[in-house]
């Protein structure tokens, strides 16, 4: 929010530019566009910073896979060289109109922490679910196995048959829920979150579903063991 | 005179004929209606039953009681069947969900700013 101030408050200032400047005669001294130029600056650097961040933290991430690493890669890369550029443009910008274009390019057209630092963070929670969703699926093949020899050993395994039936039931969900959500986490534009800003809403919804899901999977998985043990 | 003392010792016989063998009934009878029987077999079946099966319902809930123990150890071997890489395997997953409620607030709170 505070960030949002400081662009709106450089353009704003630029309104006034143009305005003083409509009306100054033309032995007016040329208009000081550096308090302008500082504050969008400011603005890149802040956006640079946080792409650093968001590249070490994606590397950083053993779980994204190779694809989804390489698309934000990608994404990231071309962000920051479109800043740098963008940056070069407004230094050398002379009129406080294209300046106030410019400036104000460095959020609507990039976008970074609106939407490039959730994806990035919403695809190593996905594929991180994917992976805690292999490890839920191989533990649940156990668990039926351990109950089944449970059961030839006369233990009652009623309590124990009907949390499995739940895990597997939460498995099930989460894997539906995870179906293509990453993929479509990362193909939403800057141009599409300007139009709709909930553009991400449904994806984030299903990743906290899912994560739901296999908490309360795992959970079983525990009550399971605990069972078996008593 | 004579027909009527002879008919009246005759129903006189008869009846005591009928006292005497209702008497012996009776005797019988309650012999054979003794609870007795039915009790010793009860406790033949408490005590001797767990394999001699007689078909006694009190026996089978006998057996499965003294069952009980033998499931009871069965259960240690139980737990071996647990694949022991397991519980390390869910140790593992609930650290990697704890990483994800962190992601998810990174991600719920940059896109807060809202630029």
């Amino acid at each position: 929010m505070k960030h949002q101030h400081t662009i709106a408050a450089a353009a704003v200032g630029l309104v006034g530019l143009l305005t003083f400047a409509g009306t100054a005669s033309a032995a007016r001294p040329a208009i000081d566009l550096s308090v302008a130029k500082a504050k969008c600056d400011a603005a890149v650097t802040e956006r640079m910073v946080e792409i650093t961040k968001l590249t070490t933290r994606s590397n950083a991430a053993k779980h994204l896979s190779a694809g989804h690493l390489a698309s934000i890669g990608s994404t990231l890369s071309s962000t920051k060289s479109g800043l740098t550029a963008l940056q070069t443009k407004l230094d050398a910008d002379t009129d406080a109109a294209t300046l106030k274009a410019d400036c104000a390019d460095i959020a609507t057209g990039y976008r970074v922490f609106a939407l490039r630092a959730p994806q990035v963070h919403l695809s190593i929670v996905g594929d991180r679910q994917s992976a805690i969703l292999a490890k839920g699926n191989n533990a649940a093949t156990k668990l039926e196995t351990a109950i089944q020899k449970a059961a030839a050993n006369n233990k009652d395994v009623t309590d124990a048959t009907a949390k499995l039936a739940d895990m597997k039931a939460k498995l099930a969900d989460a894997t539906a829920k995870l179906n293509g959500v990453v993929d479509s986490v990362l193909a939403v534009t800057p141009d599409q979150w300007n139009a709709n800003h909930s553009v991400l809403a449904g994806s984030l919804q299903a990743l906290r579903a899912a994560q739901a899901d296999l908490k309360a999977a795992f959970a079983d998985a525990r009550t399971i063991i605990a069972d078996l043990k008593a | 005179m004579n027909r009527s003392i002879i008919r009246a010792t005759l129903v006189g016989l008869s009846v005591a004929g009928l006292l005497t063998l209702a008497g012996c009934g009776s005797t019988t009878t309650s012999k054979d209606n003794s609870p007795v029987p039915t009790s010793s077999r009860s406790m033949v079946a408490d005590t001797a039953a767990p394999d001699s099966t007689t078909g006694d319902t009190s026996v089978a809930v006998t057996v499965d009681t003294i069952a009980a123990p033998v499931t009871s150890a069965s259960s240690g071997s139980t737990a071996v069947v647990v694949d022991p890489a397991l519980e390390q395997a869910l140790n593992d997953a609930s650290a990697l969900l704890s990483g994800n409620d962190q992601d998810l607030t990174d991600a719920s709170s940059a896109a807060s700013r809202g630029d």
